[in-house]
C-alpha cells in the first residue's frame, strides 16, 4: 500500500484518470481474492463495466482484444444466449453485456446474430414482459436489456413492441417512476431501464416527464450525491441511473451537476485508483464505471461522451447509424433538428 | 461492493488475513469442484446427491445463479419421477434451505425468485408463515424492496385479508415515518380495499389526517410528503369527489405548518402545488413562493424555475 505524500493531486477536485486506467487493467492480474471467486458468474458484466470505463477514458487499446473476444465467444450457449462466464448458464443480462462488448471491439461480425436474436425474442411473454432466461423471472430490467440488445443488432421488429410498452407502463407509479413489476415501488435503477426501453421504442411520449423529473432531482442529497429512493443514502451508482434518466428526458439541469461531480470525485481511491460507492469505501469496477459514466454524461474532464440510454460511447452508436433523438451530442440529433 | 469500508492495515496483519483468505478460497473451490464433477458424471439423472452438493455451493455463494437453475431442473425432473408426497417433502426442505439463505443474503434477486418458484409448487403454502418471515426481515431492513415485493406476491396468492396488510403498514409507519416503502405499500392496498367511491373518499380523508401526523412531526422527511402527493393525485381521479374543498382544507393545514417551520421547503412546495391545483391564486403570491423555494433549496433551482410556466 502506498503512503500519501504531499505531491499527490487532490482527488476531491481532480479526476485520477491514469490511476483508474491502471486499476481497471490490473483487475485481472491481481492476487485472486475470495471476492474474485464468488463473482465468477459476473465476469461478462464486469468486463463490460471495465471496458466501457476505459473507452470513456480513451484507453480501450490497453485491453487484449483478441483474447477477450475468444473468451467472450466461449460463453455463448447452443441456444444463442451468453452466460456470465464459461460454464455458467445463459441469461439476458450477460447476453446484453456480450453484445455491448463486441460493439466496442467493432466485432459484431464475430457473432451469429440470428441465434442471439432468436434467443431474446423467445423470452418475450404474452403480456409484453420479458423473462430473464428460461426459468421465468419477470422484471422491467429484462424488458430493457432485450430491447437494447435487439436494437444494437438491428432486429427490434422481431418482438411485439406495443405489448412491451404496455407492460412497462403497467409498472409506472403515480410519482412518474417505475418499479420492477406492476405494483412495485419506484426505484432509480428501474427507472433507468424503463425510460431507456421507452426511449429506444420511441415512446418517450408515454412518460410523465415533469413528475418523473421532479422525483429524480429529489434524489440529490445535500452532500451532492444521489440516492435511489426517498430517504435512502447516496451511492455513486445512482450517478448513472439517475443522471442518465434525467438526461434522456432532458432535465439534467434539474440537479446541481457541480455538486454531484465533487461527490463522485470524493469517492475516488487516491491510492489504488477506482471509485467506491461512498467516500472512504473500497473501490470496485461496478462503481468505477458508473462514477466515470456519470462524469462523462455531465460533460466533465474531456471524457468520451456516453449515451444515456445505450450506455456506450456515442460515437460508436453514430457509426452503427442508431437513431438517438434524445442525445444532443449525437450526429443523429443534429440531423433530426 | 456496497458499504465495505477501506481499513488501513499493517503488512503483518495483511499477511495473516491473506492466509485465512486462501484457506477460504480453497474450501470454496473444492465445494464447487465436487458439485461440478458430480454434475458431469450424473449425466442429467438427478438424485439426492445433486441436491446436497449444489446446496453446499449456494450456502457459500447464493449469487451463483446457474446453481439455482440446476436445482429447478432437478425439481422439474423429480416431478416426473417421484410421488407427490415425497415431492412435497422435498419442496418443504427447499423452503427451509432458502429461508436460511435469505436471512444471510436478504438482497439476492436469485434467492427471492427461487422462493417464489418453490412456494407455488407446494400443495398448500403456509402464507402466514411467509408473511412472518418478511416481517422479521423488514425489522432488520425496512426498505428491502425484495421483501416488500414478496409481500405483494403473498397477497396475490393467498387469502390473507388486505386489511391485515394495511394494519401492518400502519404499524411500520408509526414506528418510523421515514419509510416510503410502507407508504407505497399502503398506496397499493387502499384502492383494492375501498372499491366503493364514496367509502374510498371518506378513507382518503382519514388518510390526509393520518399523514398530517407525520408531516407535522417530521416536516423535513420526504416520505410522508410523497404519500400526501399520492392522496391528492388519487382523490382527483375519483369522479364527483368534490376534491377542491378537500384540497382547500389541506392547503390551510399546510400553511399552518409553514408558520411553524418557515425554513422547511416541503410545506412551501406542497402549498404551492395545492394552489396551482385549486387555481385562482394571485400570480405574485405564487411567484413569491417559487422564489422562496429557490432560496431555500438552490440545488433544484431549475426545477423550481420550471414552475413559473405552470402558474
Amino acid at each position: 500500500m502506498t503512503t500519501t505524500n504531499s505531491n499527490e493531486v487532490d482527488h476531491t477536485t481532480n479526476m485520477l484518470k491514469d490511476k483508474h486506467v491502471e486499476y481497471i487493467i490490473n483487475l485481472d492480474k491481481k492476487e485472486k481474492s475470495f471476492e474474485y471467486w464468488v463473482t465468477e458468474h459476473l465476469r461478462m458484466n464486469g468486463l463490460y463495466w471495465g471496458l466501457t470505463a476505459l473507452n470513456l477514458m480513451n484507453s480501450i487499446d490497453k485491453m487484449n482484444k483478441q483474447e477477450l473476444i475468444d473468451w467472450l465467444l466461449s460463453c455463448q450457449k447452443p441456444n444463442g444466449g451468453f452466460g456470465g462466464n464459461t460454464h455458467h448458464d445463459d441469461h439476458l443480462l450477460s447476453t446484453l453485456s456480450a453484445i455491448q462488448i463486441l460493439v466496442q471491439f467493432d466485432s459484431l461480425d464475430k457473432l451469429d446474430i440470428d441465434s442471439v436474436v432468436n434467443y431474446i425474442v423467445k423470452l418475450q411473454q404474452e403480456d409484453g414482459s420479458f423473462i430473464g432466461d428460461q426459468y421465468g423471472e419477470v422484471d422491467t430490467r429484462f424488458s430493457f436489456v432485450a430491447i437494447l440488445a435487439l436494437s444494437l443488432l438491428g432486429h427490434l421488429d422481431k418482438i411485439n413492441q406495443d405489448k412491451a410498452v404496455e407492460f412497462i407502463n403497467k409498472c409506472k407509479n403515480f410519482d412518474g417512476g417505475y418499479g420492477s413489476i406492476p405494483g412495485a415501488e419506484s426505484h432509480a435503477g428501474q427507472i433507468y431501464t424503463c425510460v431507456g426501453a421507452l426511449a429506444i421504442l420511441n415512446r418517450l411520449d408515454t412518460i410523465d416527464i415533469d413528475n418523473l423529473g421532479w422525483w429524480l432531482c429529489e434524489r440529490q442529497l445535500p452532500n451532492g450525491g444521489l440516492n435511489g429512493r426517498p430517504e435512502k443514502s447516496s451511492d455513486v451508482c445512482y450517478s448513472w441511473w439517475v443522471v442518465s434518466s434525467l438526461s434522456t428526458i432532458d432535465r439534467l439541469d434539474w440537479i446541481d451537476n457541480d455538486k454531484l461531480k465533487t461527490y463522485i470525485l470524493k469517492c475516488q481511491d487516491n491510492e489504488t485508483g477506482g471509485v467506491a460507492d461512498k467516500p472512504g469505501d473500497m473501490p470496485d469496477v461496478f462503481h468505477t464505471f458508473f462514477g466515470i459514466a456519470g462524469l462523462s454524461l455531465m460533460g466533465y474532464f474531456d471524457l468520451e461522451h456516453i449515451d444515456p440510454v445505450y450506455a456506450l460511447p456515442t460515437k460508436l452508436l453514430d457509426k452503427l447509424n442508431i437513431n438517438l433523438p434524445w442525445n444532443k451530442k449525437s450526429k443523429s440529433f443534429a440531423a433530426n433538428k | 461492493m456496497h458499504g465495505v469500508l477501506k481499513v488501513r492495515t499493517t503488512e503483518e496483519k495483511a499477511k495473516a488475513a491473506r492466509i485465512l483468505e486462501l484457506k477460504k478460497i480453497e474450501e470454496y473451490n473444492s465445494i464447487v469442484k465436487k458439485y461440478t464433477d458430480n454434475r458431469e458424471s450424473e449425466q442429467g439423472k438427478y438424485n439426492e446427491t445433486s441436491l446436497s452438493l449444489s446446496q453446499k455451493v449456494l450456502e457459500e455463494n447464493p449469487e451463483f445463479y446457474s446453481v439455482w437453475n440446476y436445482r429447478k431442473s432437478i425439481f422439474n425432473q423429480f416431478k416426473e419421477t417421484k410421488e407427490n408426497e415425497e415431492l412435497q417433502k422435498l419442496y418443504l426442505n427447499e423452503m427451509k434451505f432458502i429461508e436460511e439463505c435469505i436471512q444471510r443474503f436478504p438482497k439476492s434477486y436469485w434467492i427471492w425468485y427461487h422462493r417464489k418458484w418453490i412456494s407455488l409448487k407446494l400443495d398448500s403454502c403456509d402464507w402466514e408463515r411467509e408473511t412472518k418471515l418478511c416481517s422479521k426481515l423488514l425489522n432488520l431492513d425496512l426498505r428491502n424492496f425484495h421483501c416488500w415485493s414478496y409481500r405483494r406476491f403473498i397477497i396475490q396468492h393467498s387469502n390473507i385479508p388486505l386489511e391485515k396488510e394495511l394494519e401492518y403498514t400502519t404499524t411500520k409507519i408509526e414506528q418510523n415515518f421515514s419509510n416510503y416503502s410502507s407508504w407505497h405499500q399502503r398506496s397499493s392496498i387502499l384502492p383494492k380495499i375501498y372499491t366503493d367511491a364514496e367509502e374510498f373518499i371518506a378513507k382518503l380523508q382519514e388518510e390526509f389526517e393520518f399523514v398530517r401526523n407525520a408531516t407535522f412531526t417530521e416536516p423535513k422527511d420526504s416520505s410522508s410528503w410523497i404519500y400526501h402527493k399520492w392522496l391528492v393525485h388519487t382523490i382527483k381521479q375519483i369522479p364527483n369527489s368534490n376534491y377542491i374543498d378537500i384540497l382547500k382544507n389541506e392547503l390551510e393545514q399546510t400553511n399552518e405548518l409553514i408558520e411553524l417551520e418557515p425554513d422547511c421547503k416541503w410545506p412551501i412546495l406542497i402549498s404551492l402545488l395545492l394552489k396551482i391545483e385549486i387555481g385562482a391564486y394571485p400570480q405574485d403570491e405564487l411567484k413569491d413562493q417559487i422564489n422562496l423555494l429557490i432560496k431555500l433549496d438552490n440545488d433544484h433551482i431549475n426545477y423550481y424555475k420550471s414552475l413559473f410556466n405552470k402558474i
